[in-house]
């Protein structure tokens, strides 16, 4: 039997062809990831855990990977193994540090600690009739916790990302809580919040690896969207969904979905939908395409959006009516990156934002769809993202009000994604959509790219 | 600071930040079903031709479920197209699904598909055809049981009998429910999670059963079950689902949930036919091993047929790919191993001819002693027996045991664990949890037959290679279990040495 290690792909050792050469420079070696992936764990348990943590009122935190993928937080800890690496304990001492214990059981793998991120285990204790106690029993009697936080999702929870929360099975549950009794059990609380904060806030190096997925994504984007690719009246959908897929497969990357396509053409309803894969329909003349697509790479996720116009024959340019929407498309980028801060949460920046938008003369509609209004309509939905491309973190975005609570956190990781409707003068009543998203860093300053934006409409001869 | 979520019988609360509960748990919120009384939408439908290769496929959002591939771990099998796998489940649902729930007492069996593991790695996602779904199958009494997907969507709506669809707010991509909101302004969501189960309680309790089978883990280390990453047998859902479950069926019915551990072990320890078939394509795609005919002894090297590794005639080991093949060597590229006649020598020394005789010996008990119905760890005693008895030392070792009373003779281990289905048990083997050999292996237990042995090679005292002198040899392929016993369905790598003149 062999088991499979799905991330150490030898990514160094891939040939790209033209200008993937670029990309490939910045793939690097799999032990350069590695001690990427080990530096930023250093970090995020030093720097960002212990104020996670306080914030949250969470003296402990217990994580348990049964392998094989199934714990969504594995990457954060730690690699994905056939069986798991066993139980991850936090303990906040209250004196500035994170206790942090690796318990690997049979069959996990030494990397967890090769990372040498985990401190020695503790000795094991005595309990109070003289028994030998488990490890695990050890360190949470040894510690008395008041507050253990656990991957386990509470009622009344309704938002993306929650899954990262809900990695605790029950059978694993069932046995902790049978270890631990039931004094300890009364003290287990979710760890949603505690999440939130733990991936809503960055370290440097994570800035780092998160830019290198996103520009990775951006540029496969704006290939697929180009004469390389597409021959008009030829070329379908579906081939360049193909297309981007062989070329993330070439990377040795994972995708966060499976590329999705919308398309403005004649039978526009005022709706667009986007849809995954399985359409062969011809990209024809005249269409307006966007593909939302996303990479993962070294447990960061993106999630963006390109957009490309198929030029009709004769046609240098846009139309005038498309090139009006897409100037109201980067006026609306600006009034985003001007206003959205750290420090404050979502929900009140999404209320600020929607009047900025209709102070500078728009609509801001709460529907994805255009409506009889005249004019140019805007909606705006910015979720929080990180090692999800739709993390639990906080979020911009009337969807998941859930998720407008949270407040924005250093360095945090955020789609900013819009769209617009405005009106054509090729068919009365109709409008084209715009539908933008980029990746970006919020900091104190307010939007910063993470990535060059599409700043100007891709253009299909 | 708490803000006071509780989860029903459990006290668990959330660990808080600061939020406002205000609106999501007063009087009058609604529950909303958001049901789609329809089938899988037709999007989902195979749009591919049927005779193509259905593992190359980008499909949608069903991409991933096909990785049941019939082979060892996670080969490729390009008879394994959509067309055929989609007659696989079919068949499986006819002539296994009842036998199963019916022989393990089972009256219902609920099976929770998380739906946020996208690719996911469920290891009945393939016998489902879906990633994400709640499955619920019930036990009417007749020749069939109930197929209903109660949430989610599948690959082959055809093979249930009622397909209840994806509820529309669990799909993250899917942002039409913002339309919903506007549409009934008054709708407050509980929680993405139990959408799922929403209306899950009348349906169970219209049937009445008394015993429900739900995809957790009680006693069985079920990780350790897994042959390949790609088809996880974990322990089964989350702890949130399973309160939300317990929540939705009910006291009474929940009280009747037991683990269907047990049966999921069964259902995939057991084959069809086209399984067989597809298993036994799979097999005969198999490499041919090292072209040993174009062996010039002298020029040629090991790197340039292949092979992994040489034993020259004092028993020194060469590994480096540019050894130079001489005359007297025993060239390894395992299972395949040829010997490169010596000048005057017309056949194989004592040695490796005793390698081969024996080889085929420990085939023959292998055949006569492994049969359907057994446990693997009874299989594992008559064949340890009848090893011992023939002449061979049986070992739980997979390695060389040095340190044995009686060195001159052969040693043997096995590993006969289940294949094509991701799970290792049934297994003949002492290797893995105990429950891997408690297991009953069924008509059509498709396995691996892995075997490795050590002959003595005493003359071979004043070589580098090993800790003992012995030649090392192991045979990896597929068998099947007919109602005459071990049979490989297709020709196998043998793992004879052969004669390179």
């Amino acid at each position: 039997m062999t088991y499979r290690f799905a991330l150490l792909v030898p990514l160094a050792l891939l040939a790209l062809p033209g200008t993937d050469a670029r990309a490939q420079q910045v793939m690097e070696t799999v032990q350069a990831q590695w001690e990427m992936s080990c530096s930023i764990r250093r970090d995020k348990l030093d720097y960002v855990l212990p104020t996670a943590m306080r914030r949250n009122g969470v003296d402990m935190w217990i994580v348990i990977d049964r392998g094989r993928g199934t714990e969504p937080l594995m990457l954060d800890f730690g690699i994905e193994t056939a069986y798991g690496q066993g139980i991850y304990i936090f303990h906040d001492t209250g004196e500035g540090r994170v206790e942090r214990f690796a318990l690997s059981g049979p069959g996990s793998s030494d990397l967890a600690t090769l990372c040498n991120v985990y401190d020695p285990l503790p000795p094991i204790m005595e309990g109070p009739d003289g028994e030998e106690l488990s490890l695990l029993q050890s360190i949470v009697f040894g510690r008395d916790p008041e507050r253990i936080a656990l991957n386990i999702v509470p009622e009344g929870i309704r938002g993306e990302g929650v899954h990262v929360a809900d990695g605790l099975s029950h059978k694993d549950y069932t046995v902790l809580a049978r270890e631990l009794g039931p004094t300890y059990e009364e003290r287990f609380v979710s760890s949603l919040d505690l999440l939130a904060d733990f991936h809503g806030e960055h370290v440097a190096s994570e800035i780092v690896e998160m830019a290198k997925v996103v520009d990775i994504t951006r540029r496969g984007l704006e290939r697929a969207l180009s004469n390389e690719v597409i021959v008009p009246g030829k070329t379908t959908y579906m081939d360049v969904s193909r297309w981007l897929e062989e070329h993330r497969q070439s990377l040795g990357l994972r995708r966060t979905w499976f590329p999705s396509f919308a398309f403005v053409d004649e039978d526009y309803d005022g709706y667009q939908r986007f849809f995954s894969g399985g359409v062969e329909r011809v990209i024809e003349r005249g269409d307006l395409v966007f593909i939302d697509w996303g990479l993962k790479r070294n447990n960061f996720a993106s999630d963006l959006k390109r957009t490309a116009y198929i030029l009709r024959e004769g046609e240098t340019a846009p139309p005038a009516g498309l090139l009006r929407a897409w100037d109201a498309a980067m006026h609306v980028r600006e009034i985003i990156r001007g206003h959205v801060r750290i420090g404050r949460t979502g929900r009140v920046q999404l209320d600020e934002l929607k009047q900025l938008v209709r102070d500078a003369g728009y609509t801001y509609t709460e529907r994805e769809r255009q409506s009889d209004v005249p004019g140019i309509e805007i909606n705006i939905g910015m979720h929080g993202m990180a090692n999800l491309a739709h993390d639990v973190v906080a979020g911009v975005f009337e969807l998941y009000g859930e998720l407008t609570e949270y407040e924005l956190r250093p360095n945090t990781f955020i789609s900013l994604e819009y769209r617009v409707f405005s009106p054509s003068d090729l068919q009365p009543g109709f409008k084209y959509l715009l539908a933008m998203e980029e990746n970006v860093m919020v900091t104190e300053r307010g939007v910063e790219w993470l990535h060059p934006p599409q700043d100007r409409i891709l253009l299909v001869r | 600071m708490s803000v006071g979520y509780k989860f029903a019988g459990t006290g668990v609360e959330r660990a808080g930040a600061v939020r406002n509960n205000a609106g999501r748990t007063g009087p009058g919120r609604q529950r909303f079903a958001g049901r789609l009384l329809v089938a899988a939408p037709l999007i989902l439908l195979p749009v591919f031709a049927s005779s193509a290769s259905a593992q190359d496929r980008y499909t949608d959002v069903m991409h991933g479920i096909r990785d049941a591939n019939y082979g060892i771990f996670d080969d490729y099998n390009p008879y394994a197209t959509e067309r055929m796998l989609n007659h696989v489940r079919r068949e499986r649902f006819d002539l296994i699904l009842p036998r199963v729930m019916r022989d393990h007492g089972v009256d219902m069996w609920v099976h929770v598909i998380r739906p946020w593991s996208w690719g996911g790695t469920n290891p009945m996602r393939f016998e489902f055809g879906t990633k994400s779904a709640v499955l619920v199958f019930t036990d009417n009494g007749g020749d069939r049981i109930e197929r209903v997907v109660f949430e989610g969507e599948v690959e082959d709506p055809t093979v249930y009998d009622l397909v209840l669809g994806e509820n529309p707010f669990i799909n993250q991509e899917n942002y039409e429910f913002m339309d919903l909101f506007l549409e009934q302004p008054d709708l407050v969501l509980e929680s993405d999670l139990d959408l799922r189960f929403a209306g899950l309680g009348e349906f169970v309790a219209e049937r009445d059963p008394l015993r429900i089978a739900v995809n957790y883990g009680e006693t069985l280390s079920l990780p350790e079950g897994s042959e390949t990453f790609t088809m996880a047998m974990t322990d089964g859902i989350s702890y949130t689902d399973y309160v939300q479950l317990t929540e939705v069926l009910g006291e009474l019915y929940a009280s009747r949930m037991i683990s269907a551990e047990s049966v999921i072990l069964d259902y995939l320890s057991r084959r069809v036919v086209s399984e067989v078939v597809l298993y036994a394509t799979s097999g005969a795609l198999r490499g041919s091993g090292p072209d040993f005919a174009a062996v010039v002894p002298g020029v040629t090297t090991l790197d340039e047929i292949g092979a992994s590794d040489a034993i020259d005639k004092d028993g020194n080991w060469w590994r480096d790919g540019n050894h130079v093949i001489q005359r007297g060597d025993l060239v390894n590229d395992r299972p395949y191993m040829a010997y490169v006649l010596q000048n005057g020598e017309t056949g194989l020394p004592a040695h490796m001819r005793r390698y081969n005789e024996e080889n085929r010996r420990i085939k023959e008990i292998l055949r006569e002693h492994i049969k359907v119905g057994q446990t693997g760890g009874e299989a594992l005693e008559l064949v340890a027996r009848a090893l011992e008895e023939a002449g061979f030392i049986y070992t739980d070792y997979q390695e060389h045991n040095k340190y044995v009373d009686e060195p001159h003779k052969t040693q043997v281990h096995l590993d006969m664990h289940a294949e094509g289905k991701g799970i290792l048990a049934p297994r003949i083997s002492p290797m893995g949890p105990k429950w891997h050999w408690n297991i009953v292996m069924p008509l059509f237990h498709t396995f691996a037959v892995e075997y490795m042995f050590y002959v003595p090679v005493p003359e071979w005292n004043r070589g580098n290679n090993f800790t003992g002198q012995y030649i090392y040899g192991f045979f990896h392929d597929g068998g099947i279990l007919t109602g005459r016993g071990m049979e490989v369905p297709y020709p196998d790598r043998s793992n004879e040495i052969q004669v390179i003149q």
